[in-house]
């Protein structure tokens, strides 16, 4: 049976959807787990030999897969190991070039991803869809409303709603609306959507890298909860601890192949990480590939001692704000960089980060309280005034907030820069010195790109933040304010990007690095500190933090 | 050496925006014959009736070459705007209000020489539509009205506000709705003199001021911050460029665009304000500039194809017999064809970038 969905959808739903075949009881909770004879018995979903090429960059390259039914099964590997893709490919959203799926045996097609979530496989984003301005519920029935001639039944929804939070143990305000519901209830509404829709297989990416420390604990309970109701559970990780912890089976991609499946009683955690990072021998019972492997990456502290009379570059004195969107106010903000000094700033998602940011950069108005730069209060300039004193600003999403994705590559790297004297003469534009210049940036920068005439949204993702963080780091700045710098950048361009820092850093630049990712905060920056709620509610120096006090910080309690 | 085979490089990139003209016109011309043949006429008849109407004699040329000024200027003003992706549709009432203003200004102001009233009287009209296009932009920027909406309905206002004042304190007391002409040294000087048909410096004028608005977008900084702001508002403000700022600047400029315009048709053409002198122009002048993808340097060529259209509709009558609403059609066609055409790269781009 080869009948291509949807168009044989009728017959092929009726003879293998998973909601007709109820699953083999004996598949539930961890007990197939138990013995490593479970596996091979009867693969439920099986990948076979996927491909999938983006122009000249292959992603997946013959990567086979198979899951068991009632099974946690990680996926591990570096950036661009191409996790994502497969975890798209498997619910719908790509196509594959090559290869194909078979549930329990019978090959399907997904064209979209709702052929995969009528077909029982569904994937909670981590960038979440929500309606702002519609109710939890609103945002969970929405597409599949129940009702009929275009009524909605608000209370079988409520009802349905209900009991499926209270049996998986979620305690959601349904009729709250999703603007005020904090990071980890929109998660919840991510996944409750996929179970309202009577998903059984579910596929997260990166579920935790945003959630507090004892978010991600729950989290990882509720991985356990779903299993024992009878869901597969598939998660794309680089935290190697929790996927230890919590999955049955691992699997490990690098540069687009898989190198192999383990049970996670069967590795420790030191090999997981050789493999994952140096993508070597896989072991005896899989396949060999020779890849020649990267040097490890090294992990030092940035050579920097704080001077023992630190000038302040930039003070916050008690900085307020009222108009933040989505987002926690200032509240009494106040913090001073030394010049020269690297700090990092952490916390859930939403507790006022990104509102610093735009203050910092003048884009939102300070309500009260003062900004100092270089002993100059710079609290009512414009961004441009700032940008003229040297600081600079690398938005969390560069391309909608920093750069002109309809526009050429030189164009890109020529904003901001314009009016330089060197780049104009009487207002007009010297093109030729301006393409020189652009061309040297993207060299150093090892953004890949085909000409500098193209428009930059034909790049790479990983390569549009390069070019962001070129255009931040290059010309002198003096203080320069990253948000998430390593976003979708793999790991030697993050080894580069660290080395460019620390290279800087060394020269005199002052950074303040906002991100989620405490690893990444506890790796570069020489204080940290976690806003909560608006507030910077601790500061502490890598040496003398503790998860468990970052973690408890991040939640709100002090001490 | 290496610059002319750069210039030459650099206009061949820029006729990629000229195929974009070619499904209109294919779709313009299928609709033309499609109506022939419905209405029992030869449909080459008609196509030669147009071309005639237009080119045929040189006092027919020089009508349609007077014509090209309003809707090269309107074109330009809708041009302009969108740079900065904002959308002037209140071209008709702003270039109404730059002929009343210019017509007046040159009939009070008539005893000064020529130097100085010429170019004043092009000022007071661009002034009078600029000033008409600040209401909308202000709303926009204060209140997050559209300026789509604001600037049509500015066009009702100003429409009787001019008939209002044409027929009470600025007009020539007669009930025509008319201002009393214009000193004959407010007028510009025809180059070409055809029965009554003039040609002036005025479509000069417009050719100019469009060749240079387009150097100034591509090449110089201050082009460069205006473009940067209309294609990406926040990134632009993050690289420092006062974008709000921009979006004021062009949009003012835009509506002093369309009232040269309206200046310009006082002076060369009328030689006074005449109630609903216009045709119409503001609004073609919108199909002018979406025909070339709102490039100002390749405006002159779909202001020309539009103002013999218009300059044959009275000949199309004559010879063939048909309705001159045939022209509004087939320009209606145009439009729809460039809006369709303006759709199908976001359709080809469906597929995703990974």
């Amino acid at each position: 049976m080869t009948g291509r969905w949807p168009r044989a959808a009728g017959t092929w739903h009726r003879t293998i959807s998973l909601f007709d075949i109820q699953g083999s009881s004996s598949w539930q909770a961890r007990s197939p787990m138990t013995s490593t004879g479970g596996i091979s018995t009867k693969p439920f979903i099986a990948l076979r030999t996927i491909s999938r090429r983006f122009g000249p960059v292959s992603a997946n390259r013959d990567v086979s897969l198979d899951l068991v039914e009632g099974e946690i099964h990680a996926i591990v590997g570096e950036n661009g190991a191409g996790k994502s893709t497969l975890m798209k490919i498997l619910s719908g959203e790509l196509q594959p070039d090559g290869g194909e799926i078979r549930l329990r045996g019978h090959r399907i097609t997904f064209r979209r991803p709702q052929d995969a979530i009528a077909a029982g496989i569904g994937m909670a984003h981590q960038h979440f869809l929500v309606f702002p301005q519609l109710t939890a519920m609103e945002n969970i029935i929405v597409g599949k409303e129940p009702g009929r001639w275009g009524w909605i039944n608000r209370r079988q929804a409520d009802q349905e709603l209900l009991a499926l939070c209270r049996s998986i143990g979620f305690a959601l305000p349904l009729e709250v609306l999703a603007a005020r519901l904090s990071f980890a209830h929109l998660q919840q509404i991510e996944i409750l959507r996929l179970l309202y829709r009577k998903v059984k297989v579910l596929i997260f990416d990166e579920p935790t890298s945003l959630l507090a420390p004892p978010e991600a604990e729950r989290f990882l309970d509720l991985l356990h909860t779903l299993q024992s109701s009878g869901h597969t559970i598939l998660f794309i990780s680089h935290r190697l601890r929790e996927v230890l912890a919590v999955a049955d089976r691992v699997t490990i991609l690098n540069r687009g192949r898989a190198l192999g499946t383990f049970m996670t009683t069967e590795i420790s955690q030191e090999r997981l990480v050789q493999l994952v990072i140096a993508g070597a021998d896989a072991g005896s019972n899989h396949h060999r590939h020779t890849i020649p492997s990267p040097s490890p990456p090294t992990f030092h502290p940035p050579p920097f001692t704080l001077p023992s009379s630190p000038t302040p570059i930039l003070e916050l004195n008690e900085v307020t704000t009222r108009s933040g969107y989505q987002e926690a106010n200032l509240d009494r903000f106040s913090l001073t960089l030394a010049r020269g000094e690297i700090v990092g700033l952490g916390g859930v998602v939403g507790n006022g980060q990104r509102t610093l940011a735009l203050q910092l950069i003048g884009l939102q108005p300070v309500e009260r309280g003062s900004i100092v730069f270089s002993g100059q209060e710079i609290t009512r300039l414009s961004p441009g005034e700032r940008l003229a004193m040297g600081i600079r600003w690398l938005p969390a999403n560069p391309v909608e907030e920093a750069l002109l994705p309809s526009r050429a590559l030189w164009e890109n790297l020529l904003l901001g820069h314009q009016r330089q004297p060197f780049l104009q003469r009487f207002g007009w534009l010297r093109r030729k010195i301006i393409k020189q210049r652009a061309a040297e940036h993207l060299d150093r920068n090892n953004v890949v790109h085909a000409s500098l005439d193209e428009p930059l949204s034909r790049l790479s993702g990983g390569n549009m933040q390069k070019l962001a963080l070129c255009r931040v780091l290059e010309g002198s700045p003096s203080l320069v304010i990253l948000e998430q710098p390593s976003r979708g950048l793999d790991l030697r361009a993050q080894e580069h990007l660290r080395d460019r820092i620390i290279e800087l850093n060394r020269g005199g630049v002052t950074f303040l690095i906002i991100s989620y990712d405490l690893e990444e905060l506890l790796r570069l920056s020489h204080r940290l500190g976690i806003l909560y709620r608006g507030r910077l509610i601790g500061l502490t120096t890598p040496a003398e933090a503790s998860h468990e006090q970052l973690g408890r910080w991040m939640l709100g309690v002090e001490a | 050496m290496m610059s002319v085979a750069r210039t030459v490089y650099s206009l061949a990139r820029g006729l990629r925006t000229v195929p974009a003209l070619i499904l209109p016109i294919a779709a313009g011309g299928a609709a033309c014959v499609m109506l022939a043949v419905l209405s029992g006429v030869q449909p080459l008849a008609v196509i030669v009736a147009i071309w005639d109407g237009a080119w045929g004699s040189t006092g027919s040329a020089v009508t349609t070459v007077t014509k090209v000024t309003p809707l090269l200027l309107t074109g330009l003003a809708v041009a302009a705007a969108y740079q900065a992706r904002l959308l002037n549709i209140g071209c008709e009432g702003q270039l109404t209000l730059g002929a009343l203003s210019a017509a007046a200004f040159a009939v009070t102001a008539g005893s000064l020489p020529w130097p100085l009233l010429l170019p004043l009287t092009l000022l007071v009209g661009a002034a009078a539509g600029g000033i008409w296009a600040l209401p909308a932009i202000w709303l926009r920027q204060k209140r997050g009205v559209h300026e789509v909406i604001s600037t049509l309905l500015l066009n009702y206002l100003a429409l009787y506000l001019a008939d209002y004042l044409v027929l009470g304190p600025l007009g020539d007391g007669t009930v025509m709705g008319r201002t009393p002409p214009i000193s004959p040294e407010a007028a510009l000087t025809p180059l070409l003199q055809v029965g009554t048909q003039r040609l002036t410096a005025a479509p000069l004028i417009a050719l100019g001021l469009s060749l240079a608005f387009q150097l100034w977008l591509g090449r110089t900084a201050w082009g460069f911050e205006a473009t940067a702001a209309g294609h990406n508002r926040l990134g632009a403000q993050t690289a420092g460029i006062a974008a709000a700022s921009w979006q004021r600047r062009i949009f003012v400029l835009s509506g002093a665009l369309a009232g040269l315009a309206g200046a310009l048709e006082v002076l060369a053409v009328h030689h006074r304000f005449y109630r609903a002198f216009s045709p119409g122009y503001g609004f073609d002048g919108i199909t002018a500039a979406f025909l070339v993808k709102a490039t100002p340097g390749w405006l002159w060529l779909s202001s020309l194809l539009l103002a013999s259209l218009r300059a044959a509709d009275k000949w199309l009558q004559l010879m063939v017999g048909i309705s001159p609403s045939i022209i509004l059609v087939i320009q209606a066609i145009l439009l729809l064809a460039v809006a369709c055409q303006w759709r199908l790269p976001a359709l080809r781009r469906r597929k995703e970038i990974p």
